[in-house]
């Protein structure tokens, strides 16, 4: 076995590959002042597969091991300087050297190496001189095997103790969100005792005076003036009882799914003009200033005029409410690329940083309290936020910079992009069904849409054409019989109230006809009345399915796909008998 | 009771209802003032010191239960009885200091004959003016004091 020269200062390494080198060697360091007797303990360790490194001095070895990871020191306890014992002496003292295992090469001084094991209970061992290969090697080999498993033992319980930090860590959060879970359930139920006690007032409110009044009337004795006082009180509170509860409906309807919109073209400034005209009585109570700015080129939307007027109603009602008396409400309707953006600002207080994330959420009100400056059940701005974001669109509430008061700015997509938010039902229906049509689902099918309503057969027409399909639109029953007969459609879609000649009438016409002049066509019927009962009806005059109007276009789209399928394969297993 | 020169004050934020009852109230003989939130009620109350105050409990400001307190603690108001009017649902419970109570809706009738009675109760200091100068010692119920 060859050998490098031992450099000074720095003992050799000596890597051996031998035939059972272990996974991961040690470091055996052998320290002796006699060179061959170095040579002649590498020779009998080589088979072991470990580091062996040499150190011919005391001084050496200390250096190396200060450095290393040493797992056996084989000491010789003759040298000159630092002997064997001393040596051996400060590597058992120090700490850092408790898992480094020490054998003494010497005569046979068992007192000495006796005491020496006193010092710890760290490996100390001795081979007596003349060395038998066999032992020392079963001897080294052991201790290096020893350090390992001290190492891999080391190395296990440091793992255990970062997964029982990691554990620790995940059942503080689980217990953390747990507590916030329960928190925000209690502020939920919070929220509805305080909604509920403020409701009661609220109805009670306006109740007051109309019970009030009503039983001065009915006792008589009131002069005419007052009289005409009484019942414009009455009337006033009975609608403003109306309106809450028209907006504790509208909240249940959007919680529950119901609510529906009657999609059309709507230029905002008419709506705007319509919310302002029913608004001005409460901005002149309080000498505040309407104005409205209605850019030419805004832009049409498509949406549920009536729906949209309540949304721009609340947010002006809302802004009258916080502006101070005499001041302003400012509403201003822009273009702004593929949408519509509509602005209202007031000059009030604005809106308090803490409340800001919550003014769009049911029940929530800037204060509960019994003070409460601002009435209402604070179901207004929710409303507007659901409707916003049925119509495709978004609002945000922030603080006007330049001075205090608050700023609504909701965003409606133009009518241009009608026909693609017409794909996606979640845009139309509060239900929000993950329903997404392939644009080819009607592909080169032919569609006969019969609606009186232009602007209800343009949409339902958008709607499948861009499905794929062709369509072909007729504005009263008499047309779209001869349509039907002369163009030979799939599929039939028909608007069930139509003045002259309504659904019921086309379809029994149609199903009169023979099949080759279009008699089977399969028929969809649009109605807004839906009850059990109409349906019944519906499929008995001959339509085969019905969708309920507002139009969902999903719906819709689902129900033409699925009937022309089945009506093509009762066709086609006709023809093949 | 005689009504004629009783004043009382109607303090309520709602138009309508503050005008009913002060329309009823001032048909039926009362002298009324009607104010809309607490500050008003305070301020007047000292300057025209009425027979009674009908107090709502929802109000801009300070609410219909501090400003009670402070009449009842205010040196030159601590004497005028205090009827709460009140929309919500106290259950009940009379708050402390206060006179009367009334929950809305709340006929016309109703409201006048509780002032009646909170009135009646108090009569004594307004029938006899020396009934202040014993009503100190005196802790025992006087007859006509009705709980």
């Amino acid at each position: 076995m060859a050998s490098t020269p031992t450099l000074p200062g720095e003992p050799e390494t000596k890597t051996v590959h031998g035939p059972e080198r272990p996974e991961r060697p040690v470091n055996i360091l052998m320290v002796d002042d006699q060179p061959g007797k170095l040579l002649s303990y590498e020779a009998i360790l080589a088979g072991l597969g470990e580091n062996l490194l040499k150190a011919s001095s005391g001084k050496e070895a200390l250096e190396y091991l200060l450095r290393h990871d040493v797992a056996v020191v084989l000491i010789d306890v003759c040298m000159p300087e630092l002997d064997g014992f001393e040596l051996a002496s400060m590597i058992r003292s120090h700490p850092r050297f408790q898992k480094t295992a020490i054998i003494l090469v010497s005569g046979v001084l068992v007192e000495d190496v006796d005491r020496l094991r006193g010092y710890d209970s760290g490996a100390v061992d001795y081979v007596s001189v003349p060395i038998v290969p066999e032992i020392l090697r079963a001897k080294v080999g052991v201790f290096a095997e020893l350090f390992r498993k001290t190492e891999d033992l080391q190395l296990l319980n440091q793992e255990l103790e970062q997964r029982v930090v990691e554990r620790t860590a995940e059942i503080e959060a689980l217990l953390r969100s747990t507590e916030e879970a329960r928190r925000e359930a209690e502020q939920a139920n919070r929220l509805k005792d305080e909604f509920l006690a403020i409701l009661s007032h609220e109805l009670r409110t306006p109740l007051n005076a109309i019970t009030g009044w009503a039983h001065m009337l009915s006792a008589g004795g009131l002069d005419p003036a007052t009289q005409v006082k009484a019942v414009e009180s009455i009337n006033r509170n009975a609608m403003l009882q109306a309106r809450l509860i028209a907006d504790l409906l509208d909240v249940s309807r959007i919680v529950s799914g119901k609510l529906r919109l009657d999609l059309k073209r709507v230029e905002l400034g008419s709506v705007i003009q319509a919310a302002i005209d029913t608004a001005r009585p409460a901005a002149e109570a309080k000498d505040i200033q309407l104005a409205a700015a209605v850019a030419g080129d805004a832009g049409a939307v498509a949406g549920d005029p009536a729906r949209l007027q309540q949304v721009v109603s609340n947010l002006l009602s809302n802004a009258i409410k916080f502006a101070p008396a005499g001041g302003s409400v400012q509403v201003r309707v822009e273009n702004a690329g593929s949408s519509v953006e509509l602005t209202i600002q007031d000059d009030g207080p604005g809106i308090q940083p803490g409340i800001l994330p919550y003014v769009f959420e049911r029940f929530r009100q800037g204060d509960a309290s019994t003070t409460r400056a601002h009435k209402g059940l604070g179901l207004g701005l929710a409303i507007v936020r659901h409707l916003i974001e049925m119509h495709g669109g978004t609002i945000q509430a922030q603080n006007r910079r330049d001075r205090s008061g608050a700023i609504f700015k909701a965003t409606l997509p133009v009518s241009d992009s009608l026909a693609s938010s017409l794909s996606g039902a979640p845009v139309f229906s509060s239900e929000g069904r993950a329903f997404e049509p392939s644009i080819s689902s009607l592909k080169a099918m032919r569609i006969l849409v019969v609606d009186d309503e232009a602007d209800a057969r343009e949409v339902v027409a958008t709607v499948l054409e861009r499905c794929g399909a062709e369509v072909m639109v007729a504005a009263a029953a008499a047309d779209a019989l001869g349509i039907l007969e002369r163009e030979r459609p799939d599929v039939l879609v028909a608007d069930i109230e139509m003045p002259a000649e309504d659904g019921y009438s086309l379809i029994r016409k149609v199903r009169s006809l023979p099949g080759n002049r279009g008699g089977d066509t399969p028929a969809v019927a649009l109605t807004a009345y839906a009850s059990a009962s109409d349906r019944a009806r519906l499929l008995e005059a001959g339509f085969s399915r019905h969708v309920p109007k507002p139009v969902q276009p999903a719906e819709l789209i689902t129900v033409i796909g699925a009937l022309a399928k089945s009506h093509s394969a009762q066709k086609g297993s006709r023809e093949t008998i | 009771m005689e009504k004629r020169n009783l004043h009382v004050f109607i303090v309520d934020d709602f138009k309508d209802n503050r005008e009913m009852y002060a329309y009823f109230l001032s048909e039926s003989g009362f002298r009324v003032t009607p104010a809309a939130d607490g500050n008003e009620a305070l301020q007047k109350a000292a300057q025209l010191q009425p027979d009674l105050i009908v107090m709502d409990l929802s109000l801009p400001g300070m609410d219909g239960l501090e400003a009670a307190r402070l009449l009842k603690t205010g040196e030159s108001t601590k004497h005028i009885p205090i009827v709460i009017l009140t929309a919500y649902d106290l259950v009940g419970a009379i708050p402390e200091g206060c006179d009367g109570f009334l929950t809305k809706p709340c006929l016309p009738d109703r409201m006048i004959s509780e002032i009646t009675r909170v009135l009646d109760r108090h009569r004594p200091r307004h029938a006899s003016p020396s009934a202040s100068d014993t009503r100190a010692a005196d802790n025992t119920p006087r007859p006509g004091l009705v709980g």
